[in-house]
């Protein structure tokens, strides 16, 4: 069983090395009938970046994250990680070769614990079959053991240690969103996609996100993020890049993406200063 | 400062025995022990050969919770994983084609053609939502008591008689008490085997397909091949069940394979307390042993009545059933005290769109 | 070919009665989204209950129940408006109550399914024992009403009986039809089967439009069961058992939730399994016999599932 909570190992996870392009998405489109929810939209994520998907609502950020870990197919175009192209794969497949993601409405296993939420990320990672398990051979006991170690491990780093056995049902939304990302850490990944971590929390809340996602980003981790919070992204990223109504209007760094007036429009509309609205 | 009550004391110290790795034995063993000991203290034959019968339908309780309790998948046609079984081994064991094989091949032959026949029918049905995949499993329970009602093969309505009993090669059960021995063992062994699975990798990610399909597709979780191996397994249990009632019963017809039977199995799985083998053997013996005393009575006519009221008492007050699955010291935030056990309750309806 | 105009008209004929039990479990279903396997029940409590009447007004006589007397015609049409009236209120009452006694706390509490679909079930053995319980576990004689006559066209014979359950549920599709496309209350059942919060927060009573479902559908429900009973000459405390699993299957068929799938699911099961049943003998060479009839139904319900399961009139999405 691969032993690392996050894939650090300093240099970005084995295989490649930090700065290597670890994702490309290449004139990805996303067609629900008539509605083109993405279209034509191409970008490459680099090892052990922030990378932020921007954009005003509706702008095709979360279809984005379906697309690329296999929730839907493409309707036209390629998603190649790690050099490998996923079209087809289904989305535990996807997983499985080091893509893991959060989702913007909390999605818990909300009748199990915290830990048993955790090591449900451990079972594409584990390799004991049936019989091991009915047999109690020692390659099930301790592969479970280790999962629980190891479970118990990134609950802490993420804060939840205390809360191992509490029924995730019951926890406020803050510490669910923390779950949620350990879990998906539980899945070993190369690349870790969070859909608005910050969504819902209050100021301290989001310091504490922004402050994990830093840390996961020094161990090697690379860090797929769509995010609405200005000051989180901005904060946070290494690179962006902005949609709306499904493509790319722009790409680079923080900075200039701010001053980006063809960004300033997107999100809110031609100012008072500006001409007037002809058309 | 509050002194804990009687009731917590004893909490803590089961607690504290079920914590030692020796110590968590204690209970099933004296449980088991009691059980055993059973026939020696109640000799009436009548008594047993109602255990018995309680026993070979807490198997299929325990093989259903693997798919409902676990996974989550309601399956309204259990009864013919049972008739599967219990028609192998009157057709296999018995004068009526004048074959005679070893019980105990049928037996585990059963059990797997039981498990083909639900992993079959598990393969076109995954894709559809709850309600339709029982609709379903509701269409092949049917469809196989209708088969066997018509079929030469299996003698029609009028079913096949003088079944071979229960055999270890030359010795043959004749007691019902053989039959209880066997059967508790049975019970014993397969709540050991899903007790394993349930707190092993594959129990987690079934319950995790249950408590959100796709997010622990997201996590990594094969969801289909999962979830056919969960209709697999949960079908075993039924197929070796129906060998057992046939020996027992000797003669089967196509009466003891209706849709009635597999809701009572539904039944003994909800209200028993799902995903908990404990009180999924509890709700089994407890609802075949309870109509007991009432047969005969003005109340016999009523028992289905009854049940149903039960189904529908249990669904609005209590839809986790006598014995869920615990979570023990858990501390439920907001208020709740630390040490306070919770249950898990069923997952509620809706459920988010992605 | 004559057989196969007779079969034909069977199939219609029972089509008919398939529809208006689908009707129930798409209405509610689309409503409340969740299965009410007690619809059945309501259906055989139609005409049990009002026989129940009949016999206590002393109006019928002998094993088979048949009328006391031989009423004049109008005389007869009234005991038949009696029947259906009587039968349809009983089971619109049981209706309501089921709804809020068991459903509404469930709905209330945001239940899942599998424990609605189980109370539902709970409620449906429960009805069923109380039947046999009150009305006698054998089967009853059901007055026919009219006498029954045969006419033959083109060698296909079928009774006036049939004639009247296909002029009745023709009737009755139209007022249903009406009544949910042109009324306000009608309106205001479509809004909440597309989007039950939506139209909540749209000032839609949907406690309303629910007891209106549950009144409706049972309703409906009754009233195909009287008519099966004269068609058939009996009730029986589980004639709802099978007959409710069909309509179900023909309501799926159709496309569940949608009232005009329901209809045309119901003719369909109708046709395919009078057809199947009557023509299995001879394709299969007296192999399967008509026995297999109802296995039909499950037959098209798998294969519908495996090729559209949304239904022929169904929205995607559903699987």
């Amino acid at each position: 069983m691969q032993t690392n909570g996050n894939g650090s190992n300093g240099n970005g996870n084995g295989n490649g090395k930090r700065g290597d392009v670890i994702l490309e998405v290449q004139n990805v489109s996303r067609f629900f009938g008539a509605l083109k929810a993405i279209n034509g939209v191409s970008f490459e994520v680099k090892r052990g970046q922030v990378f932020s998907i921007i954009g005003p609502n509706g702008a095709g950020k979360t279809t984005m994250f379906n697309v690329v870990t296999g929730i839907y197919p493409a309707s036209g175009g390629d998603v190649i990680f790690e050099g490998r192209n996923l079209k087809g794969l289904p989305a535990h497949k996807v997983t499985e070769l080091g893509m893991a993601r959060t989702y913007q409405i909390v999605r818990l296993f909300d009748n199990m614990s915290v830990l048993e939420n955790t090591m449900v990320g451990f079972y594409c990672r584990i390799k004991a079959g049936v019989w091991d398990i009915i047999l109690n051979l020692p390659r099930a006991k301790n592969e479970r053991k280790l999962a629980r170690e190891k479970s118990i491990e990134l609950l802490e780093r993420v804060g939840l240690g205390d809360y191992k056995d509490v029924l995730a049902s019951s926890l406020p939304l803050g510490l669910r969103k923390r779950l949620q990302v350990a879990r998906a850490l539980a899945t070993n990944p190369k690349i870790l996609l969070l859909d608005e971590p910050t969504g819902g929390m209050n100021p301290s809340e989001k310091a504490d996100m922004m402050y994990l996602i830093d840390r996961l980003r020094n161990d090697g981790l690379t860090v797929l993020l769509v995010e609405h919070d200005m000051g989180v992204i901005m904060g946070i990223s290494d690179w962006i890049v902005v949609l709306d109504y499904g493509e790319k209007i722009a790409e680079g760094k923080p900075a200039e993406i701010q001053a980006n007036p063809r960004v300033i429009e997107a999100y809110l509309g031609r100012g008072l200063e500006n001409e007037p609205v002809t058309d | 400062m509050k002194t804990p009550g009687i009731r917590a004391k004893l909490q803590q110290g089961i607690d504290r025995l079920n914590a030692h790795p020796v110590g968590r034995y204690v209970i099933p063993a004296v449980a088991v022990l009691i059980a055993a000991l059973v026939p020696t203290f109640i000799q009436s034959n009548y008594w047993i050969r109602v255990l018995d019968s309680a026993l070979i339908y807490t198997m299929m309780a325990l093989g259903l919770n693997v798919m409902l309790g676990y996974t989550g998948l309601l399956n309204l046609g259990y009864a013919a994983y049972f008739a599967i079984g219990a028609y192998m081994w009157a057709i296999l064991g018995s004068p009526q084609y004048d074959i005679h094989w070893n019980f105990w091949v049928v037996f585990f032959l059963a059990g797997l053609a039981a498990g083909v026949a639900a992993y079959l029918l598990a393969i076109p049905g995954l894709g559809l939502k709850g309600d339709y995949l029982a609709l379903v499993t509701i269409g092949f329970g049917e469809s196989i008591r209708i088969l066997a009602n018509n079929m030469s093969l299996t003698n029609s309505a009028m079913g096949i008689t003088q079944i071979d009993p229960m055999s270890f090669g030359p010795l043959k059960a004749n007691t019902v008490q053989d039959y209880y021995y066997v059967l508790l063992a049975i019970i014993v062994i397969m709540m050991i085997v899903f007790k394993r699975m349930e707190n092993s990798r594959i129990g987690n990610a079934w319950m995790a397909i249950r408590e959100d399909e796709m997010a622990a597709e997201s996590m990594g979780v094969d969801t289909r091949n999962l979830k056919l191996l969960s209709c697999f397994i949960a079908a075993i249990p039924a197929g070796m069940a129906g060998v057992m009632f046939a020996a027992t019963q000797t003669y089967v017809s196509p009466v003891s394979f209706t849709f009635n039977e597999s809701i009572m199995i539904v039944a003994m799985v909800i209200v028993g307390g799902r995903a908990n083998v404990f009180g999924v053997v509890l709700g089994g013996m407890l609802l075949m042993v309870l109509p007991e005393p009432l047969r005969g009575s003005f109340f016999d006519s009523a028992r289905i009545l009854i049940y149903g009221l039960l189904l529908v008492l249990m669904m609005i007050f209590r839809p986790q059933g006598f014995w869920p699955r615990q979570y023990r010291g858990v501390k439920k935030l907001n208020g709740k005290k630390v040490g306070e056990t919770i249950e898990a309750e069923p997952a509620a309806a809706g459920g988010v769109q992605s | 070919m004559d057989i196969f105009f007779q079969q034909v008209i069977n199939g219609i004929t029972v089509g008919c009665l398939y529809a208006l039990v689908a009707l129930g479990y798409s209405m509610v279903y689309g409503v409340l989204k969740m299965v009410n396997f007690a619809h059945g029940e309501l259906f055989m409590l139609g005409p049990m209950f009002s026989l129940f009447v009949l016999q206590a007004m002393g109006l019928v006589t002998g094993r088979l129940n048949s009328i006391t007397g031989n009423p004049s015609t109008p005389l007869l049409v009234g005991l038949m408006a009696l029947c259906f009236l009587v039968g349809s209120a009983f089971a619109a009452l049981i209706g309501l109550a089921m709804e809020r006694v068991v459903y509404r706390p469930l709905r209330n509490r945001n239940a899942a399914m599998e424990i609605s679909m189980i109370a539902a079930m709970g409620v449906s053995l429960f009805l069923q024992n109380a039947a046999m319980l009150v009305f006698g576990r054998l089967q009853k004689g059901y007055p026919t009403m009219i006498e029954t006559k045969f006419y033959t066209v083109g060698g296909a014979s079928f009774s006036n009986i049939q004639v009247f359950i296909l002029i009745f549920v023709a009737i009755l599709l139209i007022g249903l039809s009406y009544l949910v496309n042109k009324t306000y209350m009608g309106r205001n059942f479509r809004a909440v089967a597309l989007d039950r919060c939506a139209s909540g927060l749209m000032g839609v009573n949907v406690n309303a439009v629910v007891a209106f479902v549950f009144i409706l559908g049972p309703a409906i429900g009754a009233a195909s069961g009287v008519l099966y009973a004269m068609q058939y000459s009996q009730v029986y405390y589980l004639m709802g058992a099978v007959v409710g699993m069909k309509g179900w299957i023909a309501a799926i068929i159709g496309g569940i939730g949608n009232v005009k799938g329901a209809v045309v699911g119901g003719f369909l099961l109708g046709l395919f399994e009078v057809l199947g049943g009557g023509y299995l003998p001879l394709l299969t060479g007296g192999n399967l016999g008509a026995e297999y009839r109802n296995i039909f139904a499950f037959v098209m319900l798998i294969v519908v599932l495996l090729v559209r399961p949304q239904g022929l009139f169904g929205k995607r999405g559903i699987a």
